[in-house]
């Protein structure tokens, strides 16, 4: 069989590439296959830490091409220690406990895939929850009744209720589905515009640390 | 007073010590990446503060260490025995560790992780020093406020401690398996399982002593008595397989084999200079003679790992009490090890 990609070489290798749950396999000669993996290329720069960047980089779906563009456009912060949501990929560090709150919309899958597990069942600290998470489940609606006795404690991102005006109700709408469609940068701006809207109705949440 | 590894008898065997490390941050301060001079300063002041300030003041037992005034004698004999961490020496901003005499217990603040508390000792004693360091955990946690998250347990710097912020290790000593080339095989098997193990000293060439450590690698989504257990049958599988690695040398190569660990022990007797790497693996060959009982000391030798601790060059300088050249330091490690190598009875 002819390479798939230069039509010219013996194809030694099967390629499969897995796009958005799309399966995609390719014949391939080792020069088309070096050029389009990189494999053997740029081995020098695998650090463990570079690993877990680039796995958490991939777990995000975001390639190393698109990552320039994005930099440009990100607004996602954390108000506390500065720290970008590109940094935060880049070295799979938290700049401080607020960026857990800051970057918590991708930290589920990320542990899961890392750690095998996103739930501590492990000590208990005895002072209180110190650092709060919003919670996925509450604004996406999906498990909303099993989180019932966490929103006492957790403030939720957004759950549209009755008292709700219509613009803030407009934005909770707009951040669950950004929230499904992993658009996380929106996902933040969107999350504090509504904190900031109900704040004025409110008082301030001092929860927040 | 006597370093954790010199007091008691670990019995030359396989498994050389236990130790665990708890990942604790304050909620207050910015982590390693963003924390600023001033912050850092802070942090350590409060945590040195806090954890003395009800204590009795003649009682001795914990030391503290300002690392940004502590000579680096005193700081690269701290690492290299691995009562701190390389890190925390290498650290430009304030750092400190809270010091118990022996050395088995550590608060070392101003890690990658605001603090870092760890217990060590000889022998299988996971569970034991995993309740010391919980004991010190429970103590500063009264006095200092962590970041704490009801479903991601305790925040760390770095995602892969979160949850228990609990890494555990074994030291353990495998020259067989060493021999065998079965190191890099083992190690990826049990990286796939969730565990790493990896040389204590030595670069990529090879390990010095053939001093390993096993570490747990998850931290989330398991209980600390679950991480200690799950760690504790995979030092006894890794120490089976050391087990099956020896019996089927000494099968077929006992003479060699004995042959080797009386060089080392004729080297060391009689040798004048040794450097550390040398010295190491010489006196890992006679620690593993003892436990094979090739070589018959008079009384129970102690554990051969404190003479291979106590001639790292930081060490041995400290004891000295002054920087030494490279050809003093050799000179001082052979007269150090004459002194200590224990003696054989005649056989």
């Amino acid at each position: 069989m002819l390479c798939s990609m230069c039509q010219k070489n013996e194809a030694v290798i099967c390629y499969t590439e897995i796009v958005n749950g799309v399966r995609k396999e390719q014949y391939l000669c080792p020069e088309c296959a070096a050029k389009l993996t990189s494999f053997g290329s740029d081995v020098s720069g695998l650090t463990p830490g570079n690993l877990l960047a680039g796995l958490l980089t991939s777990v995000l779906g975001q390639t190393g091409i698109a990552a320039d563009e994005d930099a440009k456009k990100t607004n996602l912060v954390c108000p506390k220690c500065g720290m970008t949501y590109n940094e935060f990929l880049k070295y799979s560090k938290f700049g401080c406990p607020e960026c857990v709150h800051t970057f918590g919309f991708l930290l589920d899958d990320y542990l899961k895939k890392i750690q095998g597990s996103c739930e501590h069942c492990g000590k208990r600290y005895d002072g209180q929850e110190t650092v709060f998470v919003p919670d996925l489940a509450a604004v996406t609606g999906q498990k909303a009744a099993d989180t019932a006795d966490k929103m006492t404690n957790t403030p939720p991102a957004a759950v549209i209720t009755e008292t709700d005006g219509e613009a803030v109700a407009l934005l909770k709408t707009r951040l669950a589905k950004a929230i499904r469609e992993e658009e996380y940068e929106e996902a933040a701006r969107l999350r504090d515009e509504i904190r900031a809207l109900t704040a004025k109705e409110e008082k301030p949440d001092e929860n927040m640390v | 007073m006597k370093i954790w590894y010199e007091s008691q008898n670990g019995g030359n065997h396989i498994l050389v010590a236990s130790r665990v490390r708890l990942a604790r941050n304050l909620v207050d301060y910015p982590f390693s990446m963003k924390i600023t001079p001033q912050q850092e300063r802070a942090l350590v002041d409060e945590v040195h503060e806090k954890f003395f300030e009800q204590r009795d003041a003649a009682d001795d037992y914990y030391r503290y260490f300002d690392l940004e005034n502590t000579g680096s004698l005193q700081k690269n004999a701290m690492a290299e025995r691995y009562t701190i961490t390389p890190y925390l020496r290498d650290r430009k901003e304030a750092a400190g560790a809270i010091v118990s005499q022996d050395e088995s217990e550590c608060i070392m603040i101003g890690e990658e992780d605001h603090l870092r508390i760890q217990a060590t000792a000889l022998g299988d004693a996971l569970g034991s020093v995993y309740k010391t360091a919980d004991r010190l955990d429970d103590e500063l946690s009264e006095r200092i406020a962590y970041a704490y998250n009801h479903k991601y347990g305790y925040i760390t710097s770095c995602p892969t401690s979160m949850g228990t912020g609990l890494r555990a290790a074994y030291v353990m000593h495998l020259p067989f398996l060493e021999k065998e080339n079965l190191i890099k095989p083992l190690a990826d098997e049990l990286n796939r399982l969730g565990f790493t193990l990896r040389h204590m000293y030595g670069d990529a060439a090879g390990a010095l002593g053939s001093l390993y450590q096993l570490s747990n690698q998850r931290t989330l989504g398991m209980s600390e008595e679950e991480i200690l257990n799950s760690l504790k049958n995979m030092m006894i599988q890794v120490t089976d397989h050391e087990r099956g690695s020896r019996e089927r040398l000494f099968r077929k190569k006992r003479p060699e084999i004995e042959d080797i660990v009386y060089r080392s022990y004729g080297v060391l007797t009689y040798g004048k200079m040794f450097g550390a790497g040398e010295a190491l693996n010489h006196l890992s060959n006679i620690r593993m003679g003892i436990d094979e009982g090739i070589l018959k000391t008079g009384q129970p030798a102690k554990d051969i790992y404190a003479l291979m601790m106590n001639i790292l060059p930081g060490t041995l300088m400290c004891r000295e009490g002054k920087n030494l050249g490279s050809a003093d330091r050799h000179l001082c490690r052979a007269s150090y090890i004459h002194q200590n190598l224990p003696k054989l009875c005649e056989s």
